[in-house]
């Protein structure tokens, strides 16, 4: 079951967003859950009861609590890094603080379709591989993660260490007797990018990349030695063109 | 102690001449900015050279020449914007360097010639050595980056000291007894390379003036052209409002008379003249929207069918020169080969993400053009032939340390790079 949420003030294009989410989900025979805000203020008191959303569809131009904000607040304050934002406006111009919302895509009004659906299949693909399972044990306990919740596999000596986030800022460290090597096959490869020997990130929790390092959400700074350079430059290139 | 001779003290003083050329044009090469005007410079060269003369000329304190040598290269370094410890290094390079040369020509000298007074030679030939090392490095280590132009003659001109070389050698070797003869030779050749490398440099330097100019001027029509269509957009706005009163009675009239689809065709009409910014590309990036707009402009004109999906910020880390560079290499590409297909269109997208600005390009081409575009995806060959455009592109996706892939399947061109922008 997906769960979106469309954020517009003009009502009318809640209605239509949500007529088409609907009509395509209906005909792929998924099951979809849409809440509709008219206010940034309104969908800012159901996050903040901790309501999740897979997918948020936001109006930049809001009245009283605009986009900017209501997106800020998801990432900065509720510390969620797996809704995918969807933001929708009627310029085309952007400010720095909108890329820092690490949105999965900008639509520009009026909204054909075609965008809706293209964008909602590009947002429900990342979903369903991000709720693929990863299955490791630790002794004789057998542990099943989900793979969006996962930050980082860590090299550490014949151990492996899993960071895992609870959605809401906090990081838990796991441990298995586990390789990289050994796991670096069964992982999404669209998501997980092997940036040195001891480290394979998600890219979802990446805030931002450099040649040299990466930023993760959890505040660390990871480099990129000089062997895996060039490879992560063709996979992000290769994971642009797949996600359009 | 030998009395120097007046004529020793003449023919080192020339010698000296070429040595400080090459000196000074090598660590030229290691640094980007001059620190002080070309009269500093120059006074600097000079009291250098007067100096370093003087110390090799009166004074045969080994020590003291290696001192002041070493003072002196570093004294032409510091002409330079750098880190101290640089230019430490380029010092100790630069004089690791000629100690190397003077002792290989040294033991190459005694082993071959033996007990000749060759005097002045030993220098000419160890800096003939030290030019053509210096020459090798330049070339190997790919400094003078900007201004690479003429890369492959580059190996040519290396071949101007190295038979200079091989001249003195055989002149030496078949012990020329006629001394003016030789020295003339010898010192002839000796400003015939200087000669030819500043000409060399000089006409390097001019042609990377020339290209940055003439993409100055593509810029500037640039901007001119994006002010028009700006001026456009806002006019076309002006209008409407202006005749906002007029819309509304006529709807007014309509809805009173129940012509529905009398108001939709209105409405649409109007909606159409807010439209016309859909057209083109309007990011807040003047410098984006500049390039892209230019060039958009242009394919149209040639009937090409243009979409594009642009996501960045007003304000990028990205020099306008280099986006320049990209956006209008590819789109003149992607025009040229658009116009002769059978479906015409190009496809622009654009996005900024995570610090990592993506670029994709996408253009229809004819089948003719898969020759000509295997050979230029996979050889170098043809870098020549269809002209620096690509090649600055990857060099200026290089230089943000990015990657770029050509894909070329069935009718479609497709480019896609990414560029690091922190």
């Amino acid at each position: 079951m997906i769960r979106i949420a469309v954020c517009d003030d003009e009502e009318y294009v809640c209605h239509e967003l949500e007529k088409i989410i609907r009509d395509y989900a209906g005909k792929q025979n998924l099951a979809v859950e849409i809440d509709i805000f008219i206010s940034g203020e309104k969908f800012i008191e159901f996050i903040e009861k901790n309501v999740y959303y897979d997918i948020a569809f936001l109006d930049i131009e809001l009245k009283g609590t605009n986009g900017i904000e209501v997106g800020s607040y998801l990432r900065n304050v509720k510390k969620n890094d797996n809704t995918q934002v969807i933001y929708i406006s009627s310029k085309q111009k952007y400010a720095m603080s909108l890329f820092k919302i690490r949105p999965l895509d900008f639509l520009i009004k009026p909204i054909t379709e075609q965008q809706v659906i293209a964008v909602y299949e590009k947002a429900v693909e990342l979903i369903d591989r991000g709720n693929l399972v990863f299955e490791f044990h630790v002794g004789h306990t057998y542990y099943r993660v989900l793979y969006k919740d996962i930050v980082y596999f860590e090299s550490n000596g014949r151990k492996m260490n899993i960071i895992l986030s609870d959605g809401q800022g906090g990081y838990q460290k796991k441990e298995c007797y586990e390789q990289i090597k050994n796991i670096v096959e069964d992982v999404p490869c669209l998501d997980f990018i092997q940036i040195h020997k001891s480290y394979l990130i998600n890219y979802t929790y990446v805030l931002q990349y450099s040649y040299e390092q990466v930023q993760m959400a959890d505040g660390r700074t990871l480099s990129i030695s000089r062997t895996y350079q060039k490879q992560v430059g063709e996979k992000l290139l290769m994971r642009k063109k797949r996600n359009g | 102690m030998d009395k120097m001779d007046l004529e020793y003290i003449v023919e080192y003083l020339a010698v000296n001449i070429f040595w400080i050329y090459i000196t000074n044009r090598f660590i030229g090469k290691f640094f980007e900015a001059k620190k002080y005007s070309e009269l500093i410079q120059k006074t600097v060269l000079l009291f250098f050279y007067i100096l370093n003369s003087s110390m090799n000329l009166f004074l045969h304190e080994p020590m003291w020449n290696l001192f002041t040598s070493i003072l002196g290269i570093f004294m032409l370094t510091c002409i330079y914007e750098a880190s101290v410890l640089k230019k430490i290094v380029i010092t100790g390079m630069v004089y690791a360097i000629s100690i190397g040369c003077d002792m290989v020509v040294a033991v190459g000298i005694g082993s071959y010639v033996r007990g000749m007074q060759l005097g002045i030679i030993n220098n000419i030939l160890s800096y003939f050595l030290i030019f053509i090392v210096e020459l090798l490095i330049e070339k190997g280590l790919h400094l003078g980056k900007q201004e690479e132009v003429f890369t492959g003659k580059m190996w040519m001109l290396i071949g101007v000291p190295i038979l200079s070389v091989a001249v003195i050698c055989v002149q030496t070797v078949n012990r020329i007894a006629n001394k003016q003869v030789a020295l003339t030779s010898m010192f002839a050749l000796l400003f015939i390379n200087v000669i030819v490398f500043y000409l060399y440099d000089s006409l390097r330097s001019s042609y990377a003036k020339q290209y940055r100019s003439s993409i100055l001027e593509h810029e500037v029509e640039e901007y001119q052209n994006q002010l028009s269509i700006m001026k456009e957009s806002q006019d076309r706005m002006e209008s409407l409002k202006h005749d906002m009163k007029n819309h509304f009675l006529a709807l007014s009239h309509m809805l009173k008379n129940d012509s529905i689809e009398e108001m939709e065709k209105y409405l649409g009409q109007m909606i159409q003249i807010t439209e016309y910014e859909k057209d083109y590309v309007a990011t807040g990036n003047t410098n984006i929207d500049s390039v892209l707009n230019y060039k958009i402009q242009q394919a149209r004109e040639k009937e090409i069918s243009v979409t594009t999906d642009v996501k960045i910020v007003e304000q990028m880390e990205v020099d306008f020169f280099d986006i320049n560079i990209i956006m209008g290499n590819l789109l003149d590409n992607a025009i040229r080969a658009a116009e002769s297909a059978d479906t015409k269109y190009i496809h622009i997208e654009m996005e900024l993400d995570r610090g990592v600005l993506y670029i994709m390009m996408k253009n229809s081409c004819n089948g003719n053009i898969k020759r000509d575009g295997e050979k230029w995806i996979t050889t170098k060959r043809n870098k020549e032939k269809h002209g620096y455009g690509i090649e600055n592109v990857r060099k200026t996706v290089e230089k943000y340390h990015g990657s770029m892939e050509v894909n070329y399947d069935e009718g479609e061109f497709c480019i896609n790079l990414l560029m690091y922008l922190v």
